[in-house]
């Protein structure tokens, strides 16, 4: 038996089963991901096992690309004349919603085990939303306005804000770890450790940005329209390769392109690259989410424990109560300062890699207790990161749905 | 060089520096898939080594889905009603090209070595063609006449016949080889019943998806979940080929077909339409990967039999194509011209030549070794000649017989 037949015809059978659960979903008002995602759940690991992880860790290829294009529409929505008129709330929204989940997980988890290495870690990870599923259900919906705007905006930008905190709680933790550890002599690691998570961002903003200005250098001189698919392909492979190498974000590389693009060039430019985009997202789309599911492992929503209920309810509370704060002081529209937490919710890739970046730092220090941490957050993140992704975007859709921008049709 | 590029940034970088050296192959008056192939040469194993052959073979799935797309393609412009309105011409050509060019190579290569197994060999692997090339030139330069349609019907349906006439010569070869060295015999019924096997399970599971295909593209909404169901059907197919040894290009093949023979004309355009913007991407990633895999370094092991093999298999192909749209009182163009758009040669001929290899690795003598081997060399050698030779000669003759519209050439307005 070779590798190669079996992953295709898993492939093909997934696309074509995949796009007809996603419409299953949307009949029971579920966003169609969540179809996606079950399908994957059952054919994966954990259920029937027709999707052996081997074959998963093979199409890492597929899976970076799609990640790199859905980030690449994420940039393309943060347009700074709609980000202007949003004003500043959206900033407010952001920096409230961020720190508010970290500090409320933090005091949770605090009161619930007194660890506070332990608690930093869930912490600085509570930030991290999963703007995959946001995108999915507005597109889906065909969703207009002003909260549909603030979302994209929030769930694009959040991302940045959370790996600053993600890397700032992460080295505190750190710092205590092996101070406990080994005594003393640790202030030169903190520099270091803060140090390395700003140079990330900035580098993959950095190495966005420049690609995103070749690209519409670039998609300005094109002669046929025919030639963007190739051309976009193309800067976003690049873009997930350099973030490969150097490990900097690929969702913050390939979102600097596509801020980029919308912001030095024509709208018609850019419904030119949306209109080619069409076709290709549903692909991509059913592929992530699937190939989400089938690594979720459901057996461990057993072991998810108190931790996990205290890290779900305080992360839930914390991007509420932070986005209502924010977005009142910005004096934002109602319906934002009432709906726009519940649409951010999801969580999934980013703090899923953020928790594996845990155990592999940790591993490293000497002692039991940094060990446990790395395991208990790896765990429990998998576990809680399957209960976000099922009722995130169903709450995301519920808040547009009373927010009234999903048109009639659907 | 020794940079640890990642393959997937090469792969960006290829894609979009093709989009230019395709524009300059077209200023050259070249198909732009020739500009694809050279710089996939230049980035691939045998120049700049950027791709190392190892991350090529993790990429075949790129070339098999590619190769799907085209194959579905062309089973969706053959409608039934075009085909009668072709005639029995059409039929007549396949099976004229096809013999013509096993026997006029059988013929040749018998001459020059006076070694009948090899010469078998040689005739059966001549048939087999490569429809990338041809389809990609007629895409790019948007032809559209009844040469551009005789060639989708014979570049889609000569791939059953190349497996068959494969099939029974090569086990033709391996007997006279197993009686010479009296060794263990492998059954001779089974390896001639096996490609006719292959055959009508090709067709019978592409016939199978195709409806089912067919009736789940009608009805699906919105327009823009087309591609990921076409997507999933082709995927899912290749992986049946490979898993049963089916052909690829025949199964997908039929799946485009049924559709367009279910399904009104304007569905069945608007369900295929909405491939257009992509199929461009797919071209250049499977011509860039194509010329990646091109070991220039097998070109001097040509030698005078791959010089003797390209002569009789062009010979074969064209007169073949000429006798086959005579018989068949096919008009002039297509008697003059099909026969230049069909020359290509690649990947399934290779992959026969390695089953050669593999089954005469089994029977084990002498003679059986040696012969696995010259075929390889010298099929890898000649491919990179039709491989190129092919896609100018298809757009050549396009281009004689009126097919491609003067707009084409600026390409930009739709």
């Amino acid at each position: 038996m070779n590798f190669e037949f079996t992953t295709l015809f898993l492939v093909g059978i997934a696309v074509s089963l995949g796009l007809y659960s996603g419409k299953a979903a949307t009949k029971i008002g579920l966003p169609a991901l969540i179809g996606y995602m079950i399908l994957g759940t059952l054919m994966g690991t954990s259920a029937l096992e027709i999707f052996p992880i081997r074959t998963v860790h093979g199409l890492s290829f597929i899976t970076d690309i799609a990640l790199g294009f859905v980030a690449f529409s994420i940039g393309l929505e943060l347009s700074i004349r709609a980000l202007a008129k949003l004003g500043r709330s959206i900033g407010l929204i952001i920096i409230f919603e961020s720190l508010l989940a970290l500090l409320m997980v933090t005091a949770g988890v605090y009161l619930l085990t007194g660890d506070l290495p332990l608690s930093l870690i869930f912490g600085s990870l509570a930030p991290a939303t999963a703007p995959a599923g946001t995108i999915a259900v507005i597109q889906e919906c065909k969703a207009k306005g002003n909260l549909t705007k603030a979302l994209y905006a929030v769930a694009g930008f959040d991302d940045g804000v959370a790996i600053v905190l993600f890397g700032f709680a992460a080295a505190f933790a750190k710092l205590l770890l092996v101070s406990e550890s080994s005594g003393s002599g640790a202030e030169f690691n903190l520099l270091a450790s803060a140090g390395k998570p700003f140079m990330e961002i900035l580098l993959s903003l950095g190495a966005g940005g420049l690609l995103g200005y070749v690209y519409t250098w670039l998609i300005k001189r094109l002669q046929s329209q025919n030639e963007i698919p190739a051309l976009t392909f193309g800067i976003i492979a690049i873009g997930t390769g350099i973030a490969a190498q150097f490990h900097l974000s690929l969702i913050l590389v390939n979102m600097a392109v596509g801020f980029i693009v919308i912001n030095t060039t024509s709208t018609r430019v850019y419904q030119t690259i949306t209109s080619r985009l069409k076709p290709l997202m549903p692909i991509l789309f059913i592929l992530f989410f699937f190939l989400a599911g089938a690594h979720l492992d459901i057996s461990m929503l057993s072991s998810i424990g108190t931790i996990g209920v205290v890290y779900i309810l305080a992360r839930s509370a914390g991007k509420i109560a932070g986005a209502r704060i924010g977005a009142t002081m910005g004096n934002a529209d109602v319906k934002i300062r009432k709906y726009l937490g519940l649409g951010l919710l999801s969580q999934a890739g980013v703090a899923i890699g953020l928790s594996l970046l845990v155990f592999q730092e940790f591993r490293e220090i000497p002692g039991e207790h940094a060990a446990a941490i790395a395991g208990s957050a790896v765990t429990t993140i998998a576990a809680t990161c399957i209960i976000f992704e099922l009722i995130g975007p169903v709450l995301t859709k519920y808040a547009l749905k009373k927010a009234g921008e999903i048109p009639s049709e659907n | 060089l020794a940079l640890n590029i990642p393959v997937i940034a090469v792969i960006g970088v290829s894609s979009i520096v093709a989009i230019y050296v395709g524009k300059i192959a077209r200023k050259a008056g070249l198909p732009s898939l020739i500009g694809y192939m050279i710089l996939g040469t230049f980035v691939g194993t045998s120049v700049l080594s950027l791709i190392s052959e190892n991350s090529l073979n993790h990429l075949q799935f790129i070339t098999d889905i590619a190769l799907g797309f085209v194959a579905f393609t062309i089973g969706s412009e053959l409608n039934l009603k075009i085909l009668k309105r072709l005639g029995k011409g059409i039929i007549l050509i396949i099976l004229a090209e096809s013999f013509a060019a096993f026997f006029v190579v059988g013929a040749a290569v018998y001459l020059l070595t006076g070694d009948l197994p090899m010469a078998l060999i040689f005739g059966a692997l001549a048939p087999a063609s490569a429809p990338a090339g041809t389809v990609a030139v007629i895409q790019e330069y948007k032809t559209k006449g009844n040469l551009t349609k005789a060639l989708y019907a014979v570049v889609g349906f000569d791939d059953g016949l190349a497996v068959i006439i494969f099939g029974f010569s090569a086990a033709l070869a391996a007997r006279i080889l197993q009686a010479e060295s009296s060794s263990v015999s492998v059954g001779f019924l089974s390896s001639v019943t096996k490609p006719l096997l292959e055959l009508a399970l090709s067709l019978g599971a592409g016939t199978v998806l195709g409806f089912i295909f067919s009736a789940l593209a009608r009805k699906l909404r919105p327009l823009n979940e087309i591609p990921a169901l076409i997507f999933g059907f082709i995927t899912l197919s290749i992986g049946l080929c490979m898993w049963f040894n089916l052909s690829l290009i025949l199964t997908n093949m039929m799946l485009g077909f049924v559709l367009a023979n279910t399904t009104s004309i304007t569905s069945a355009r608007s369900i295929v339409g909405q491939l257009k913007d992509y199929m461009p991407l797919l071209f250049i990633l499977f011509f860039l990967l194509a010329g990646a895999h091109l070991q220039i370094s097998a070109l001097p092991a040509l030698g005078i039999l791959g010089i003797v093999y390209m002569a009789a298999r062009t010979a074969g192909l064209m007169g073949g194509a000429w006798l086959g749209a005579v018989m068949g009182k096919s008009e002039s163009k297509i008697r003059k011209y099909l026969g230049f758009g069909i020359l290509s040669q690649a990947g399934v001929a290779i992959g026969l030549s390695l089953i050669v290899r593999q089954m005469f690795e089994e029977i084990g003598s002498p003679h059986a070794l040696a012969i696995g081997a010259t075929v390889i060399t010298t099929v890898t050698a000649t491919s990179i000649i039709f491989e190129i030779v092919g896609p100018i000669c298809a757009k050549f003759a396009l281009g004689r017989a009126g097919e491609i519209p003067k707009k084409s050439d600026s390409g930009s307005r739709e």
